[in-house]
């Protein structure tokens, strides 16, 4: 069959209503023509000016015109062929049938995909939170530190001969760590709340408890926690958390935007525990760096497990390994950070 | 042509048809269809998510477009399938800006309460304009025989049903729902088109305060039920137990999943009464030159549907969406029908532009258009 000069038998449905009628549709030299069938009529196009809709499957293929009007035909391989010599599009056939090589590279390529997502989410929200100006992270910290002023915190009721000791401890890690001195600013306080412990916040305050120092036993023990939190704030961790925590849910949301099931249940719960492992993560960093610093210092960097190990006595074998929930390392792995 | 208020709730179709313009006898009825197959939806998805993940999304807006023109297209009736007229480019510029704000929104709340707060006020009362632009989007890409849908609400209207009467939800328990679906229904209804002839919704909120009562009953009693069961079992533990930190864990898990369960429960529960609703709310639809919509959606089959599409989705971590979209969108479909009188032959086309795909994709992106994504054939 000679298709240029037949063309393809369809339905012709008229601009601006709801009428159709059968009608065959030819092309030839670049010049598309419906001839509409009980009806003397015969409407020319440019072919290039007709909109030939993109295969889907089971659908008959839809040419659209510049008045409005359409044109349907069931997909056949020979409508196919028409509409290739037309040069329309052949649409996304993409299938292993068709092109096994392609289909081979994309199932590749949606495989690494996540992986590579993974190191560019990571390396960009660092960049991201290390690029932010220090005055946001000033604001941000005065915010949170605020809060937990007015809420959990009371003043320090330490002798000040304790205090003296941990804050020349303190310098002596700052000076070594080569931080800028006016960048970190040390204080003491009590909270029922949170117990013996140690905070850094954004802006550079670093808040140790009454508890912690009165648990301790050995000067190390202090310097550990001293060091370690100092690392945090070295490192820019709480920004880096925070840039993390509002990415990964911006992230979930493109990736899953229109799913219709718990999935999208299951994956803020997923971004839950993604948001405990970055904190698992940058708690080794500081882990290590502490380490580092206790070494450089002459200190015994494995006194910042015996201190921990004290403040959870009760815990058992649940706190020496890490697990999906917890918010810190298992003291194994943080052992192993802080000797490294 | 106009229904009296009466042919509601409590009346058989025929009957209020009875006292409609038309008798029933002369009006033809067709069912609507779905010609499409699982199998041949969950080839589409699987490539379309394949090129998505490959081009980090981009390419998932032309994946959105595949599978909207396969759903509308194999959605039949009276022998012609429906057609998705926007176009990839359209959608995927309007992802990007509603992206970039939801992007902008988040950093604000996290870095500047103050700010952020305020774009979430904002983002409340966004949410009758999202409703509205993206009723008109998809309205008016969506031709039935090469005739548009157009889509008429003002703002004003969507205030009134998204966001004013919703806030009385509160005040009243719940219990004037049926006021609130009423409001929405009859704004989706009354402002759409096919081409130039109008939709046009008529039933009161008392005909589907039947079903709304039943759902709320189930509601109060399940809440009950589990808040007096885990206030007891927790007291129970906490009788005699040690307070170490880490030991009442186990009992805390147990009730927040009976919570969750129960949430799961009343969920699903709202499915049964969408159908009811569904049912009352199209029978009272008509099109202007004569024409009614019809739905019987059986209730509790369809819950069971729905429930079963749930699980499904979920346990299979996703692979098997496209079934269950096919297999309730069959489902739905089979129940909904028109009866025509005459023929479809004489509808005019209505030009009208459908704009940015912006408030279609943010309320995609927010959920807030989910709630009539599904009611609308």
């Amino acid at each position: 069959m000679n298709i240029g000069v037949d063309g393809i038998a369809g339905r012709y449905f008229e601009a601006g209503s709801s009428r159709y009628g059968d009608a065959r549709l030819t092309h030839i030299d670049g010049v598309v023509s419906i001839s509409v069938e009980n009806d003397s009529r015969v409407i020319t196009w440019g072919a290039s000016i007709c909109d030939v809709f993109i295969p889907v499957a089971g659908l008959p293929r839809r040419v659209e015109f510049p008045d409005g009007a359409a044109f349907e035909v069931g997909d056949t391989p020979e409508v196919e062929a028409f509409f290739s010599a037309m040069g329309a599009s052949k649409g996304p056939r993409v299938g292993f049938r068709s092109h096994p090589k392609l289909m081979t590279l994309i199932v590749i390529a949606a495989i690494a995909a996540p992986f590579l997502v993974w190191f560019g989410f990571t390396a960009t929200t660092d960049i991201i939170a290390r690029a932010l100006p220090d005055s946001v992270a000033q604001q941000v910290g005065a915010v949170a530190l605020g809060t937990f002023e007015d809420r959990l915190f009371k003043p320090s009721t330490l002798p000040e001969s304790k205090r003296i000791e941990a804050r020349a401890v303190f310098d002596d890690l700052v000076q070594v760590a080569g931080v800028d001195p006016n960048a970190v600013n040390l204080k003491f306080r009590t909270s029922k709340f949170i117990g013996p412990n140690g905070i850094a916040f954004p802006d550079g305050t670093i808040v140790i408890t009454d508890a912690l120092i009165k648990l301790s036993k050995h000067p190390d023990e202090i310097a550990a926690v001293l060091a370690h939190e100092l690392a945090h704030v070295e490192e820019r961790h709480s920004l880096r958390l925070l840039v993390r925590s509002v990415g990964i849910v911006f992230l979930v949301e493109f990736l899953l935007g229109d799913s219709i099931s718990l999935l999208e249940e299951a994956a803020s719960l997923g971004t839950g525990i993604l948001s405990l492992s970055f904190n698992r993560e940058f708690e080794l960093e500081a882990d290590r760096r502490a380490g580092e610093l206790m070494r450089v210092t002459g200190r015994d960097p494995s006194k910042l497990i015996d201190l921990l190990r004290r403040i959870v006595k009760d815990c058992g074998s649940g706190c020496e390994k890490s697990s999906l929930f917890s918010t810190h390392p298992g003291f194994e792995d943080r052992l192993d950070a802080v000797a490294r | 042509m106009s229904v009296p208020e009466t042919g509601v709730a409590g009346k058989s179709p025929i009957e209020s048809d009875k006292i409609g313009a038309v008798p029933f006898s002369d009006l033809t009825r067709h069912d609507f269809s779905f010609t499409g197959s699982a199998g041949e939806y969950f080839g589409i998805c699987i490539r379309t998510f394949l090129l998505a993940v490959v081009t980090l999304g981009i390419y998932d807006a032309w994946g959105t477009v595949e599978r909207r023109r396969y759903l509308l297209g194999h959605t039949q009736v009276a022998g012609h399938g429906f057609v998705y007229h926007a176009t990839p480019i359209t959608i995927l510029k309007g992802r990007l800006i509603a992206v970039g704000f939801m992007v902008v929104y988040n950093v604000a709340i996290n870095f500047f309460p103050l700010v952020g707060s305020a774009m979430g006020l904002a983002l409340m009362v966004a949410i009758p304009w999202v409703m509205m632009v993206a009723l008109r989007f998809n309205a008016r890409n969506t031709s039935y025989r090469n005739v548009r849908f157009d889509f008429t609400g003002d703002f004003g209207e969507a205030v009134k049903a998204f966001l004013l009467w919703p806030m009385l939800w509160v005040f009243t328990l719940g219990l004037i729902q049926p006021v609130i679906h009423r409001a929405q229904a009859q704004f989706v209804a009354n402002n759409l088109s096919f081409g130039k002839s109008k939709f046009h919704a008529n039933f009161t909120a008392g005909a589907l305060f039947g079903p709304w009562l039943c759902l709320w009953l189930f509601v109060v009693v399940m809440i009950t039920v589990v808040s007096t069961v885990s206030f007891s079992f927790l007291q129970g533990f906490s009788a005699g137990v040690s307070t170490e930190a880490g030991e009442n864990v186990g009992p805390i898990i147990v009730v927040i999943f009976a919570f969750y369960f129960a949430m799961l429960l009343i969920m699903f529960s709202y499915g049964a009464y969408y159908a009811a609703a569904r049912n009352i709310i199209l029978k009272a639809t008509t099109l202007e030159g004569g024409h009614r919509m019809d739905s019987n959606l059986p209730p509790f089959r369809y819950l069971g549907v729905a429930i079963l599409c749930m699980l499904a989705s979920t346990f299979s971590l996703g692979l098997l969406i496209p079934w269950a979209t096919v297999y309730r969108r069959r489902y739905v479909l089979e129940h909904t029908a028109i009866l025509v009188d005459g023929d479809l032959d004489d509808y005019v086309a209505h030009k009208s532009e459908a704009g940015g795909a912006f408030g279609t994709e943010f309320g995609e992106l927010s959920g807030v258009a989910d709630g009539i994504a599904g009611g609308m054939v």
